[in-house]
């Protein structure tokens, strides 16, 4: 019922006429197979790589010793239970941000979505953002703080469309932060 | 003749061309109009119309009318899509999107002149009704995304406090619009 609630507020937004060309735009997409965008997370992702690209590229041409410039590190986060197969690739730039991609996400009743939870050594969890899969069962969310302090990450699904404060249940995908 | 919703929705699973246009015709206004109060820019707006309709067009099969209108989960797609987008964005810039106060449209659209005006004056109503602590809790859960931890971080109050005031606000607006037959979007 509060889903539902909230949902309504939708209809209090000021009505404005799209651009002509958009109804077009979707026909055609849709159209079209399901194509293989590259997600934010990749673009993120990539723009990372080119930085530290960039920066090791710049030490080199200067021949001093390496700076002290960003460190990146990947870790996996594992599904289980009804999610087994969920993978959730995370890159995280330490103390600034981590972009996780998940894929073979199961689909969410509705009005239930995937929250993200960064938990502490002392299993105090911290809500980091809720996301739906999309029709491929793929996800991405950008978690833009340090995870500094923080032990793993964890995902469960709870009441949407803003999650909880707290979660409800045991996570289906967790991993430790490394 | 135009076809109903839980008519729409089936044409749609079956793959039915002609039943996206017709969606999107019933309601992209909306859609595009929900994407924009969320995000505040147009360009953005219109990748998010597109993503919505396409979620649907493809998930169409298991849509369920038994667990809310096609209208209510195309809403969902969007206003979802949209505070994913948000996240990126500094805390003060998504506080002011989701509080800037609405305006009303001098050209309202075809579907504003049918039921949309009527739907749009009711929430809005029951929005006004609302003490203003209250209603910025849920303009800043709906259109912001916001936790109810951020909520309290952002506003300065225990989160006893704000899960108190979204309780009082979701029970009124409850009462108010199901009174209306508005319940469901």
């Amino acid at each position: 019922m509060d889903e539902q609630v909230l949902n309504a507020l939708a209809l209090s937004v000021e009505r404005v006429e799209p651009p002509p060309a958009l109804r077009q735009r979707v026909l055609t997409a849709a159209r079209r197979p399901a194509p293989m965008r590259l997600p934010l997370a990749a673009v993120a992702a990539i723009a990372v790589v080119a930085l530290l690209a960039g920066l090791l590229m710049g030490n080199a041409l200067r021949a001093t010793p390496p700076q002290s410039g960003p460190q990146v590190s990947h870790f996996t986060l594992a599904g289980s239970g009804a999610a087994s197969n969920v993978t959730g690739d995370v890159t995280y730039v330490k103390g600034q941000v981590a972009i996780i991609h998940f894929t073979d996400l199961p689909a969410v009743e509705p009005g239930r979505v995937y929250e993200l939870w960064l938990i502490t050594a002392g299993n105090h969890a911290d809500a980091a953002g809720v996301f739906t899969p999309d029709a491929r069962g793929e996800a991405q969310i950008v978690v833009n703080r340090s995870l500094g302090g923080y032990k793993l990450i964890a995902v469960t699904v709870e009441a949407g469309p803003t999650g909880v404060s707290a979660p409800t249940q045991a996570p289906e995908i967790s991993g430790n932060i490394v | 003749m135009a076809r109903s919703d839980p008519e729409l929705g089936a044409a749609l699973a079956a793959g039915d061309q002609s039943a996206l246009a017709e969606l999107y015709d019933r309601y992209g206004g909306l859609a595009y109009s929900v994407a924009l109060r969320v995000l505040g820019d147009p360009g953005r707006a219109e990748d998010v119309v597109q993503d919505a309709f396409l979620k649907v067009w493809r998930g169409a099969s298991g849509f369920d009318a038994t667990r809310g209108t096609l209208r209510s989960w195309l809403v969902a797609a969007v206003r979802n899509r949209a505070v994913d987008l948000l996240r990126g964005r500094s805390l003060h810039e998504r506080r002011e999107l989701a509080l800037r106060p609405e305006v009303e449209s001098a050209q309202a659209g075809p579907e504003d002149q049918a039921v949309g005006a009527q739907e749009r004056a009711a929430v809005t109503s029951a929005l006004a009704e609302l003490p203003e602590e209250q209603r910025h809790a849920v303009l800043l859960a709906y259109f912001g995304g916001f936790t109810q931890a951020e909520i309290a971080e952002l506003t300065r109050v225990p989160l006893s406090t704000v899960k108190g005031r979204m309780r009082l606000a979701l029970d009124k607006l409850a009462t108010y619009l199901r009174e209306r037959g508005l319940v469901d979007v």
